[in-house]
């Protein structure tokens, strides 16, 4: 018979051990499915496809809705970039919510604002509008100007100010690229079950500018934007486009998604937490699922939305801790959905990965960490064991990243040169010894902390315009 | 290794650990070479590409001006691939006359026994590919080759596609079979179907048709077999489409149909969008309709009629409904003194909404 000392060691290790190979195995799996898919989608969404799309009737009008606060950095390059996009027909509501620098005097002064009284629809709640602007320059611009009531109250108000069915919303922070749109948009003109889409997400940092458009892509200049820069590849080209597949998908940034207006609507709109972005989603999956509403909610991996990536690491910590959060929240608010076969797969297989693996994650991470090196100076673990068992964990981490750098090189080309490529396999390899750890303990941090509901301003970088061209 | 259980023998895990380090070393390895070597390769691939995409463009550009050229046959993968993407970029971008030169070489050029060897591949996706590209080659001789693929083919991808690619080029015999496809197999949106019918449309146009494709339409009116929505979506097409000549067939479906919001709704939008004098008639009726949507539509269609309707207008902006009242006050803004004069009057107006709603549209 085993002791309970033992007994209790040797479960801890079972559940670091099922958690490092869920966790790696998941994500290995994740990576060849997704080489599939994208093939696939790549070759069934052609350039000349696009370009017929541009002069047709197969797309659905929309709203892009930018919620600001305090972006008097980046917010004219951002809005610049977001009226050149190509689509058809859109329109842009930027909703200021209650800025205190000066992003409302440079938007006046940019775009020729003019105040306009223009009545609402109050479907969804959100404090008090000040006044509604549009653009003398350019008639698809409305900037609403309202009180201060967070990210969330901005896009819901930004809701009821939508004229079309279909809107997308965006962070002040980041760019689309010019068919950035059609290319999510399609979907909901092609499957009439598409309810919402999302886009992958990029670092912008390191890339150069001109007139608010990305000329040349490039890794960025920063350690701490690079590891950044290897993580969202991982996670979106990996992560997303498996769950997507799989039917799973239960975030979509909020950096760059799409929905049906009027299924947003049904569920109340934008809810006041932190991970406003995977909450939505989870409760259109809860929505449509309880109603047996037919539904997709998919990933795009092809539409390149570009987002400001914080360049220091106490933005960095604030970002993660913050995520973490909101997908606590998100969970425990639809917590009915925890292995209900109601919800079928999602219930069975998503919710409870997200879970264990995401929510849970951090603290078995951090309990391996620590057992790891009390075991090595108890003498419990040989030497030999633990520089094997390092040794494959490094390397199974390497074998992901550079997966994903290889998927992104493959599929996207959007890097330049082969230095950039480099450079992020480097930076793949480095990101397990040290900043993953890091990350961990700041998600550990965050997983006690999960009620708080602050936000915190992360520092931006200056978007240069005044020289028609500029880097970020 | 840790001394618990012996559940597994220490040297057995040690032996798994350490195969699955070499494993991981030797593939970690190989991903990275891979990665290298596909940079490197895809740059120089690239680069090959788009000097022969110039050539093929310089080429094809003098052939067009002078009848004559020094355009080489295609050999490899590469060089057929971008031969191929040249003919579509020219063909997506010059006027008629040359696209109709341009379509003449390219049944010499090897192109379309490329892509219909392609097309038998296994592999959906790339049939999928290839009959892409072979629409959009437009051309009328490939019409039976579409029909057998639309036949033959079990991917539903792959025959959307074929769908597609016929519309490009149908005449009586495609309409039928597209519209037979579209009502039992391939079950889409409504925005495919649009895009399919007003593609069909187009092509009608070309050929001097469009007789035969509203006499088509008409007979369809009745046919239970198709779905209504696929009617819809076909009106809605001659809309988009501008086809002036369909006035009557979308009022026939409007008295006809009528009874269905849905054909009520686009009929409405139809005519106005082809601001026919028929618009006047039904917008009269839709304006007093019981679905809100109808009334919504018809209070913005209203503004391809006369000024005879606006006295009509004016009750719309006291709607129950939000999206009535703002389409009405936007419609009176467009009838220049007269609906402005109408909008001036309930700027004082008791209900809030209405004094909001006209004082922006006028401002605006």
């Amino acid at each position: 018979m085993l002791d309970t000392t033992t007994f209790i060691i040797l479960l801890i290790q079972l559940i670091v051990f099922i958690y490092f190979i869920w966790l790696n195995g998941t994500y290995t799996i994740f990576t060849l499915l997704s080489l599939k898919e994208i093939r696939k989608y790549f070759f069934t969404l052609t350039y000349h496809n696009v370009k017929t799309i541009l002069s047709s009737v197969f797309y659905r009008p929309l709203s892009i809705i930018v919620p600001a606060y305090n972006e008097e950095s980046t917010i004219v390059a951002n809005l610049k970039s977001l009226m050149s996009l190509k689509y058809p027909q859109y329109e842009v509501i930027l909703v200021n919510d209650g800025s205190t620098d000066k992003t409302m005097e440079k938007l006046i002064a940019e775009f020729k604002l003019i105040e306009m009284k223009k009545p609402l629809r109050l479907v969804i709640k959100h404090k008090p509008i000040r006044r509604v602007l549009i653009s003398l320059d350019h008639t698809n611009l409305t900037v609403i100007d309202k009180d201060n009531g967070g990210k969330t109250d901005a896009l819901n108000a930004g809701i009821n100010a939508s004229n079309y069915p279909l809107f997308c919303s965006i962070d002040a922070d980041s760019l689309l690229e010019q068919e950035g749109l059609l290319r999510a948009a399609r979907l909901f003109a092609e499957d009439k079950k598409v309810i919402a889409t999302g886009g992958i997400v990029r670092v912008l940092n390191g890339s150069t500018l001109e007139d608010g458009i990305i000329t040349e892509v490039k890794a960025p200049k920063k350690a701490v934007e690079c590891f950044q820069a290897v993580e969202y590849t991982r996670g979106f080209l990996s992560g997303r486009t498996a769950w997507s597949l799989l039917g799973n998908l239960l975030i979509i940034s909020g950096a760059f998604a799409l929905f049906r207006k009027d299924v947003v609507q049904a569920v109340g709109g934008y809810r006041d937490t932190v991970g406003e972005d995977m909450d939505l989603v989870v409760r259109l999956h809860k929505h449509s699922r309880e109603k047996k509403l037919p539904y997709r909610i998919l990933f795009v991996p092809d539409p390149v939305c570009y987002t400001q990536a914080p360049s220091d690491l106490r933005s960095l910590l604030k970002q993660r801790n913050r995520w973490h959060r909101g997908l606590i929240d998100s969970l425990l608010f639809s917590k009915k959905m925890f292995f209900r076969p109601k919800f079928g797969s999602i219930g069975i297989f998503g919710f409870p990965y997200f879970l264990f693996i995401e929510a849970l994650g951090p603290i078995v991470e951090f309990l391996g960490y620590t057992l790891f090196i009390l075991f090595l100076i108890l003498g419990l673990i040989s030497w030999e064991f633990a520089l094997l068992f390092f040794a494959i964990a490094i390397l199974w981490g390497m074998w992901i990243n550079i997966g994903s750098v290889l998927l992104d090189n493959i599929l996207y080309k959007r890097y330049g040169s082969l230095r950039d490529i480099l450079k992020l396999c480097l930076f793949g390899f480095f990101e397990l010894l040290g900043y993953r750890q890091l990350i961990t303990l700041e998600r550990l941090v965050a997983t006690f902390g999960f009620k708080r509901k602050e936000w915190g301003q992360p520092k931006r970088q200056k978007i240069e315009l005044d020289s028609r061209k500029g880097a970020i | 290794m840790i001394e618990l259980s012996g559940l597994i023998p220490s040297y057995v895990l040690k032996e798994i650990l350490l195969y699955a380090t070499l494993f991981l070393s030797v593939t970690v390895l190989m991903l990275f070479m891979t990665l290298v070597f596909h940079k490197i390769s895809r740059e120089g691939k690239e680069t090959k590409k788009k000097h022969l995409k110039n050539e093929y463009n310089l080429e094809i550009n003098q052939y067009l001006a002078r009848g004559k050229s020094n355009l080489k046959w295609p050999k490899t993968k590469l060089e057929y691939e971008s031969l191929g993407e040249t003919c579509i970029d020219l063909l997506l971008s010059l006027s008629p006359e040359s696209k109709n030169k341009l379509k003449e070489l390219i049944k010499v050029l090897p192109l379309i026994e490329y892509y219909q060897r392609l097309a038998k591949s296994s592999s959906w996706i790339k049939r999928f590919y290839a009959i892409e590209k072979l629409g959009f080659f437009i051309q009328d001789e490939l019409k039976d080759y579409f029909k057998g693929i639309i036949n033959k083919e079990k991917s539903l991808y792959v025959k959307a596609k074929a769908v597609w690619s016929l519309s490009l080029i149908a005449d009586e015999d495609a309409l039928s079979r597209i519209t037979h496809i579209l009502s039992s197999q391939i079950p889409l949106s409504s925005k495919f179907n649009e895009y399919i019918y007003t593609n069909i449309i187009r092509s009608f146009k070309k050929r001097a048709l469009i007789d035969r494709f509203l006499f088509y339409l008409e007979a369809l009116t009745n046919d239970d077999k198709t779905p209504l929505i696929l009617k819809r979506d076909i009106i809605e097409a001659c809309g988009s489409s501008s086809l002036q000549e369909a006035e009557k067939t979308i009022t026939h479906y409007f008295h006809h149909l009528g009874s269905h919001p849905q054909i009520r709704i686009t009929c409405i939008r139809a005519l106005g969008k082809l601001k026919s004098p028929e618009t006047y008639k039904v917008v009269l009726r839709g304006i007093v309709d019981e679905d809100w949507r109808v009334r919504a539509v018809s209070a913005e269609a209203a503004s391809s009629c006369n000024e005879d309707v606006i006295p009509h207008l004016q009750p719309l902006l006291y709607d129950k409904f939000y999206y009535v009242r703002i389409n009405a006050t936007k419609t009176l803004a467009q009838f220049g003194q007269q609906g402005l004069l109408v909008l001036q009057s309930e700027m004082n107006s008791k209900d809030k909404f209405v004094r909001d709603t006209v004082r922006f549209i006028l401002k605006k």
